[in-house]
């Protein structure tokens, strides 16, 4: 049992005054419980920074993030939502083996349903590998890590930020296999962002288009593909389209 | 307590070195001295006994003794108790403090971080010693008092260290899970962040040990530190310097001391410092390679390379083979994609083909080309003609400009050698490789830095920078693939007006064969050093004959892609350079592999299908790429 995330008119500003950068503006957004949301849009478009002010890194200038009618305030309340980086490379502590890494994670769990070997067999590593460090770890496995490690705190959201722009095509596909496994099997809901439209109209449930800090578009994930409605989107389909030659 | 596990002790690191040995050396005389001072030492070092006065050297008194009968190599060793002793406190009180200091941002919050950082800048502006002096005026004379004053004013120098260390990791994304986690801030510092900063915080911090004994040994020479009757080697060389006539030994010892554990605390912090990257490898000599007959290159030739091996150098001695018998031949205004996944080789390829590999890796080749030049083992990154021959494309725009010059400096960089620019004409020429590249206001963003352009601008700037030679070949290492879809189609078509415009010919380098399709007339697979495929672009859609390559296309999803099945992955890992294997390097990925793939590498061969392939399976027609 999952709980709704709510964007209620979020908006969230960088710096003061003359220099202050309005990176995302009036955003609301419904993402039900157990459910998929693709995020897209360009560089810049806000998306990464809604991911972070979700789990608390940024603070919100305006609005509410809800989980469940409960606002989002303290960092603690967060626990319930967390978080898969981009970079495989930076998001693991190069001097915690992996096993304590994921521990981590169930340390702030009152209720773990998985121990860190079930976790380990369940991103498909053996358990005998929890000692070793990130670095002996491919990309695409640092990955399934970091998935771990993001589980391992029983969240009811989890966001999954371009998880797997950093990964080699032919990595990708394992990944986002093992995502949405567990996301069936456990039922959490996804916040799933990225530029790449195909894999987000995979992952996805319903998705979001965002321009320039807000939100242009929504709706099914077939709709929005088969049917864009806003011209961003269009673009948007059509770049894409050009550059899968297949 | 956790293990560091597959890694060996910063101490033993450096103990592997031969001035790591020395420095150990050195301060174990140190250490044998403040124990011997300590202990049995101590009666001989103080009692006065008129009878033994100004005796000379003998076995019973190495150094002698002084004008009140106290044997002077006692007086060393007590002294050199007290100086370490002293010493270690200061630089503990110093790194203490710098820890305090420089961490202390970390759970304020910005506001309060910035200003605990200016507080930290204007006290490092102060020359150290003047801050010992001023401190030791305050805390007063003796021994209390100057282990303050040393110890505080190595707090700033300390503090900084840590800030940039803090600041440099605080912003990783495994701090920023660890605080999603709600992890406490106290905990992430000691578990995140102290042991992903703290082997530089040791360097510096026994460079810091060594500077504090040597400004201990000044303070008190100039009576500002230790006072009688106490003594260390400061004062001990100040009370022996005026016996030298009579005997020069203790002085002359003592210097001798004092200089020893000077320099033992700071060849053992530089020996740390060297074992922290030890791991890179010495540079690798240039092979000759045995010259061979060769094809002259056809005359639209603009790369040509023939069996280009590219090994890297190990510790143990034995190179691993990074890319073997890569051919390639790359004609006038063609665009070639070379594809493959991490570890494939081809960045390292592409890089050598273009003179730009690192110095430590062993290119060799038969023929090597460029512009109907040979590149072989010249060594030729300084070669005039290479600029017009090749200009390449780094894959992250992000760290390949100087942050701190502007576009226009760098732009026309690699015209400087062929003509003496002014600061008018490079601004002229970047305008014109920035306009050319699509940069809006071009006149503005030439006299703009790096970070003031965003990551897709930063990419064509680097295109901008890359072909402002006009050169006949533009190598670009994955030039899109940081970058978002709209951006990514521009960049593409940008490369192909370089050919329409210039009739520059390109090489692409992906990871991803679908971003490449719609621009590249003829592809390169490579896997595990090697090519496994090549052909035209038409060609290796509609019908490729390796199963990898295969593979690549069906992992790329597409609009259409099933939604109620996984993902198509290629299963197993990628080739461990380490084990080499005598067979087809993909073999234990193949979902078609037999006895003879594992045991005979397949050569690349036509397979009547407009590819060439290094298969032994005869492939069944292709599918379709998301069959």
């Amino acid at each position: 049992m999952t709980k709704d995330l709510k964007f209620d008119d979020v908006s969230i500003v960088y710096g003061r005054g003359r220099t202050a950068f309005t990176a995302v503006k009036n955003l609301s957004l419904d993402v039900p419980a157990g459910s998929i949301m693709g995020i897209v849009g360009e560089s810049g478009s806000g998306k990464s920074t809604l991911a972070k002010a979700t789990v608390g890194l940024v603070g919100t200038r305006g609005g509410e993030i809800k989980l469940d009618d409960e606002v989002l305030k303290s960092r603690k309340s967060r626990r319930a939502i967390q978080m898969v980086f981009q970079d495989p490379y930076a998001s693991l502590n190069p001097r915690m083996t992996i096993g304590s890494s994921i521990k981590e994670g169930l340390s702030v769990n009152k209720k773990p349903e998985f121990t860190v070997p079930q976790l380990l067999q369940l991103i498909g590593l053996d358990a005998d590998r929890e000692s070793q460090l990130p670095k002996d770890f491919s990309g695409g496995q640092r990955q399934r890590i970091a998935l771990a490690r993001a589980l391992a705190s029983g969240p009811d959201v989890l966001i999954a930020d371009e998880i797997t722009s950093a990964l080699d095509v032919s990595v990708q596909g394992s990944v986002i296999n093992l995502l949405l496994e567990l996301q069936r099997r456990i039922g959490f809901s996804v916040l799933f962002i990225s530029h790449d439209l195909p894999v987000v109209r995979y992952v996805s449930d319903r998705i979001a288009v965002m321009y320039r800090g807000e939100l242009v578009e929504t709706g099914e994930a077939e709709q929005i593909v088969r049917a864009p409605a806003h011209p961003y989107t269009i673009q948007l389909l059509e770049a894409s389209s050009a550059l899968s030659g297949v | 307590m956790s293990k560091k596990l597959g890694q060996k002790s910063l101490l033993s690191r450096a103990l592997s070195q031969p001035m790591g040995r020395f420095a150990v050396a050195m301060l174990l005389i140190i250490l044998i001295m403040a124990i011997l001072g300590a202990t049995i030492m101590s009666g001989p070092a103080t009692n006065i006994d008129p009878s033994m006065a100004n005796k000379p050297i003998s076995m019973e008194h190495w150094l002698g003794t002084d004008r009140l009968g106290r044997d002077y190599f006692a007086r060393l060793a007590y002294a050199t108790t007290l100086s370490l002793t002293l010493a270690l406190t200061a630089a503990a009180i110093g790194i203490a403090g710098g820890l305090l200091l420089g961490s202390l941002g970390w759970f304020t919050g910005p506001r309060v971080g910035n200003m605990i950082a200016a507080a930290i800048r204007i006290m490092i502006a102060f020359p150290s010693l003047l801050l010992v002096l001023f401190a030791s005026v305050i805390f007063g004379q003796g021994t209390v008092g100057s282990v303050l004053a040393v110890g505080v004013a190595m707090i700033p120098w300390y503090g900084r260290l840590v800030l940039n260390l803090v600041t440099s990791v605080r912003e990783r994304e495994y701090v920023s899970a660890a605080l999603i986690q709600g992890q406490s801030r106290v905990r992430i510092l000691f578990k995140y962040i102290v042991p992903n900063v703290g082997e530089p915080l040791i360097v510096n911090g026994t460079l810091a040990a060594g500077g504090a004994l040597l400004a201990f040994a000044g303070l008190s020479y100039l009576g500002l530190g230790v006072q009688a009757p106490e003594f260390d080697w400061g004062l001990l060389l100040k009370e022996n310097l005026i016996a030298i006539y009579v005997n020069p030994a203790p002085a002359l010892v003592t210097a001798l001391m004092i200089v020893i554990a000077g320099i033992g605390f700071n060849l053992l912090g530089e020996s740390f410092a060297k074992s922290l990257d030890a791991e890179k490898p010495a540079a690798f000599t240039e092979h000759p390679v045995d010259p061979q007959v060769v094809a002259d290159a056809p005359a639209d030739s603009v790369a040509l390379v023939q069996k280009l091996s590219i090994n890297a150098p190990t510790p143990s001695g034995e190179p691993i083979k990074i890319v073997q018998d890569f051919d390639l031949d790359v004609r006038a205004g063609r665009i070639i994609g070379i594809v493959g996944e991490s570890g494939s080789g081809k960045t390292l390829t592409a890089q050598a083909i273009a003179q730009v590999a690192d110095e430590s890796l062993e290119v060799q080749a038969i023929t090597m080309n460029l512009d109907g030049i040979s590149y072989l083992g010249t060594g030729a990154s300084e070669d005039q003609r290479l600029v017009k021959a090749v200009g390449y494309i780094f894959q992250d725009s992000g760290s390949s400009f100087n942050p701190v010059m502007k576009f226009d400096h760098q732009i026309p960089e690699a015209l400087r050698k062929r003509e003496k620019l002014n600061g008018k004409r490079k601004h002229e020429i970047t305008v014109e490789q920035l306009e050319r590249v699509g940069v809006p206001d071009a006149d503005e963003r030439a006299g703009q830095y790096p970070h003031q352009f965003s990551g897709g601008m930063r990419q064509r700037a680097m295109i901008a920078q890359a072909t402002v030679a006009r050169p006949r070949l533009v190598v670009a290492d994955e030039p899109t693939t940081a970058l978002d879809v709209s951006l990514k189609a521009r960049i593409l078509k940008l490369l192909t007006d370089l050919r329409d415009e210039d009739g520059a010919s390109v090489i692409i380098i992906s990871h991803d064969i679908s971003a490449l399709l719609t621009v590249v007339d003829d592809i390169v697979v490579m896997y595990g050093g090697r090519v496994v495929e090549r052909g035209s672009a038409q060609a290796i859609i509609d019908n490729p004959q390796h199963p990898y390559t295969r593979a690549l296309l069906q992992a790329v999803p597409s609009m259409d892609t099933p939604k109620d099945q996984p993902l198509k992955t290629i299963p197993g890992r990628p080739v461990d350079f380490k084990a080499p294997t005598p067979g087809c390097a993909f073999a234990n990925r193949c979902v078609f592999a037999t006895d003879i793939c594992r045991e005979v590498r397949p050569e690349l061969e036509p397979k009547g299908t407009g590819t060439d392939a290094a298969c032994h399976v005869a492939m069944a027609p292709f599918e379709g790429a998301n069959a």
